[in-house]
């Protein structure tokens, strides 16, 4: 057990410090000068009005014009002691500060929207599975290939047009109040519901299969009452993989969803932050958001010794993580 | 009626910073009235802006929104009646320019406050022009209008004399923008960062106060009780109807429409084009009125070889059908260019005599200029070149694409081949208006003053002028003309003679006449624009 939280430990690290280079090597591939695509970076009225002083101090302020191996090691201290430095798009606050300011909104709408999915999804798996008509059950695998099929920002449109702007249950715009954090979380849910559903449902179909659950059956019991006594334990695994991966789709699903919904957070965040080539804080995002899917995915795979002790057993060792076999 | 912010939107190396141009939007002066009087609140005006532009000090970057606030919050020396383009009387009563043009004493009136309490005087005038000057480039709009200022003298506490070491008949006008708007001293004192964070601390004396800021989301305004010194443009010159005025970003066209569709909002400034189909005008004011400025134009640069050749530069006004441009990509809501300003602008010209689509002319002064026709219809010169033309944008707006695909149909038809390259921002950004890898650009720039001629058109301003480094010494004396009189006709004749010698030396392209959308409840009056189509909220009430 502690050989497993400690290679999964090992790992995390391993792939965090991944994204801390790979963010460092984008400043650095960025093609032409980042100090001066950062002055001239605005868009329309913005370009040009740079001097070449302002230029030569944003180099200075951010150390590009010392050695790389100097840039990389110092950039590497600067984020353990989460020195981000200065946002230059965002009026010179500290990337801190800026982030603190966004991150509220964003959290209740990833938080909102995963628990919506989970709900849906799981509700969608067991209709498949459950209901007492083929035709019902298809319907229900159907709506989950919606959720898969159609881009978000189609979904968003669809779902403003018929619940804000013709019936006017929910506001097309802003934050603040739960109602206005509804729409835009049912849009992202919608999108995982799908794809988490249809694993689960085919996890419930693999377990039914098994030999202790035609025991069950052949027990007399219904079948309800076989898959939620049963088989839903060791059919879930699979659907605690799935909510983790979909952590990361919330995140970059949120960008498009913000601006849409005109939500302010760290997607939109992330999209002026780009638009406006400010770097230092293009590189606290990226650090940002691959720490939040290295620390779910964390979670995720020290939970399952939890559910399954099977994971860490030796004979389970030897298989590459447990997750996929169950 | 009168009211003059200007509303800088240039967009350089293609159609990148365009996109905001032609479409964005912004009232007009249509008020109504409206339907069945229900019951009247005035609490709050819900208001939709297309964005946030995360800078909101008055004097810096003219990003439109920064300028539709600024005008509720801060007020300016002077302002411009919308209809007549005249120069009214605003925070000064009344004003004096000298016979050359390089004195302006200006009388302020009496009794004006900011709303932190501090009174309104000469050494505020000062301190706010002085203040210009040192943000240099961060400025860069209000220290073009400023150039050549050698200093504002307080002659007594309600009289200030401003200076420049040369004519510069352009600056009245200029003293009616958001970008000479007169601050408090408490903020003038903070940092340009400081100030453009917006909030509380951007301290006008405007109708309204700059309450709240929210990044991303929103901004509250608060209405002056004690606000009594509207612009002589204003229908209201007293406080504002509304207590307060919650302006919330919109970034996404299509729910900004459907947010003033749905009555959401109240008010919605600068609708997109696209999503004009979706307004119901039973229930809504559309307002759909043209910027005051340049027309939307391809601008040539003179220092690529091929338009160095005169032929080339005169053949593409008459190989260009704008008629068709403003019915096929705009649907009809635009009108074609008919000089180089748009026909609203003050001391604009009529010269769609020199606009008018003539494919034959085209080709024979092509045939002129030694450019025959390839084996693929496509013009070559002795040398064996091809007739090419190379224009690079950013890639992924729908709009400036139809729109030079569009070209490329129409100038193929006399032979000259149209190459459209998109490229990603950042590639637009390694090169600028003097070293750019294409031969041409779209721009975009607004002021209700036909001196927008002399900065676009002229080689005076770095990274505005087109003609910066490559000078065209008639044009650029016709254009300082401009700056000699303040007298309103003479500019209008100046204006004429200088677009007339930009047309016939083909070096600029106009095609439409860009519009500004507004979309406003019926149950709204007062839905004012001012000389350069920022909203007025003082003037707005329950109809």
């Amino acid at each position: 057990m502690i050989r497993y939280v400690a290679r999964r430990l090992g790992q995390a690290a391993v792939v965090l410090w991944g994204a801390i280079t790979l963010s460092f090597i984008i400043v650095q591939l960025t093609p032409g000068d980042p100090a001066r695509l950062m002055v001239m970076g605005g868009e329309g009225a913005d370009a040009g009005a740079a001097d070449d002083s302002q230029i030569a101090q944003i180099r200075r302020e951010m150390g590009l014009d010392q050695p790389l191996v100097i840039q990389y090691v110092s950039y590497l201290w600067r984020v353990l002691t989460l020195d981000w430095g200065t946002a230059y798009s965002q009026q010179r606050q500290s990337v801190s500060a800026v982030i603190g300011d966004n991150i509220g909104a964003t959290v209740e709408l990833g938080v909102t929207s995963l628990v919506l999915m989970t709900v849906l999804g799981i509700a969608f798996a067991l209709g498949s599975v459950l209901l007492p008509t083929r035709w019902l059950r298809s319907a229900f695998q159907g709506i989950t290939v919606i959720g898969i099929a159609v881009p978000s920002f189609v979904m968003a449109i669809l779902l403003l047009q018929v619940f804000s702007f013709r019936l006017g249950w929910f506001p097309a715009f802003g934050a603040g109040d739960f109602r206005s954090v509804l729409l835009p979380s049912i849009t992202i849910a919608l999108l995982g519901a799908g794809t988490l559903s249809q694993v689960f449902a085919r996890s419930i179909r693999e377990v039914s299969a098994e030999g202790y659950v035609e025991v069950a059956q052949a027990r007399g019991l219904g079948p309800a009452k076989v898959v939620l006594t049963h088989v839903l334990r060791n059919a879930s695994l699979p659907v605690y993989t799935i909510v983790g991966m979909l952590v990361g789709g919330v995140v970059s699903g949120a960008a498009i969803i913000e601006i849409i919904f005109g939500r302010p957070g760290v997607g939109q965040l992330y999209v002026e932050a780009v638009s406006a080539r400010d770097f230092p804080l293009i590189q606290a995002l990226i650090v940002l958001t691959g720490g939040l899917y290295v620390l779910v995915t964390l979670i995720v795979d020290l939970s399952y010794p939890l559910i399954d002790p099977r994971v860490t057993s030796p004979a389970a060792s030897g298989r590459a993580s447990g997750r996929r076999n169950r | 009626m009168i009211v003059t912010p200007p509303l800088s939107r240039r967009s350089f190396g293609t159609a990148a910073a365009l996109s905001a141009l032609t479409i964005p939007a912004l009232a007009a002066c249509a008020s109504s009235g409206a339907d069945g009087p229900e019951e009247v609140d005035t609490t709050v005006l819900k208001v939709g802006f297309p964005g946030d532009s995360e800078n909101w000090d008055p004097h810096q970057p003219p990003q439109t929104v920064t300028r539709a606030v600024a005008r509720q919050i801060a007020d300016t020396l002077v302002d411009q009646d919308r209809e007549s383009g005249e120069i009214v009387g605003w925070l000064a009563e009344d004003w004096e320019v000298n016979e050359d043009s390089t004195q302006f004493t200006f009388h302020l009136r009496e009794g004006v406050t900011f709303s932190d309490g501090t009174a309104l005087t000469a050494e505020s005038v000062k301190n706010n022009f002085d203040r210009i000057i040192d943000l240099g480039p961060l400025a860069y709009i209000g220290a073009s209008h400023l150039r050549g200022y050698t200093g504002t003298e307080v002659i007594d506490d309600l009289t200030a004399v401003i200076s420049f070491d040369g004519p510069n008949a352009q600056f009245l006008q200029a003293a009616t923008t958001q970008s000479l708007s007169i601050l408090a001293d408490s903020t003038l004192a903070l940092s340009p960062e400081e100030v453009a964070r917006g909030g509380p601390s951007v301290v006008g004396s405007g109708a309204y106060t700059f309450d709240q800021y929210v990044p991303g989301e929103s901004i509250t305004l608060t209405r002056r009780e004690d606000y009594a010194w509207g612009s002589q443009a204003y229908q209201n010159q007293g406080a504002g109807t509304y207590e307060s005025i919650e302006i919330s970003f919109i970034p996404d066209a299509t729910t900004l429409a459907g947010s003033v569709s749905s009555g959401q909002v109240d008010y919605a400034f600068s609708l997109d084009v696209s999503t004009l189909a979706s307004i119901d005008t039973e229930r809504l004011h559309l307002t759909n009125v043209p910027t005051r400025g340049i027309s939307f134009p391809l601008i040539p640069f003179i220092y690529k070889e091929i338009f160095t050749d005169e032929a080339v530069r005169r053949a593409i006004n008459p190989a260009t059908d704008r008629a068709e441009i403003a019915e096929r990509i705009y649907q009809g809501h635009v009108e074609p260019a008919t000089g180089l300003l748009t026909a609203v602008t003050p001391g604009s010209a009529d010269l769609s005599e020199l606009l008018t689509y003539d494919p034959e002319l085209a080709e024979s002064i092509l045939e002129e200029g030694g450019w025959t026709p390839g084996d693929d219809g496509i013009r070559v010169n002795d040398a064996g070149e091809r007739l090419t033309i190379t224009i690079q944008y950013v890639g992924g707006n729908t709009l400036y694409e139809q729109l030079f695909q569009l070209l490329q149909t129409q100038w193929a038809e006399v032979g000259i081949e149209f190459e459209l390259k998109p490229v990603t921002e950042a590639e637009s950004s390694e090169y600028g208006l003097y070293d750019a890898p294409h031969d041409l650009s779209t721009w975009t720039q607004g002021r209700a003053d036909p001196d927008v001629l002399r900065v676009v058109y002229s080689s005076f301003y770095e990274n505005q002028s087109f003609f910066y480094g490559n000078a065209l010494p008639e044009i650029d004396e016709a254009l300082l003309a401009l700056q000699s009189t303040t007298d309103p006709e003479e500019r209008a004749a100046a204006s004429e003679s200088a677009q007339r010698l930009l047309l016939e030396g083909g070096y600029s392209f106009p095609l439409i006449d860009a519009v500004s959308l507004v979309a406003a409840s019926r149950q709204l009056a007062g839905i004012s624009l001012d000389a350069e189509n920022k909203p007025v909220f003082a003037d707005t009430a329950p109809a």
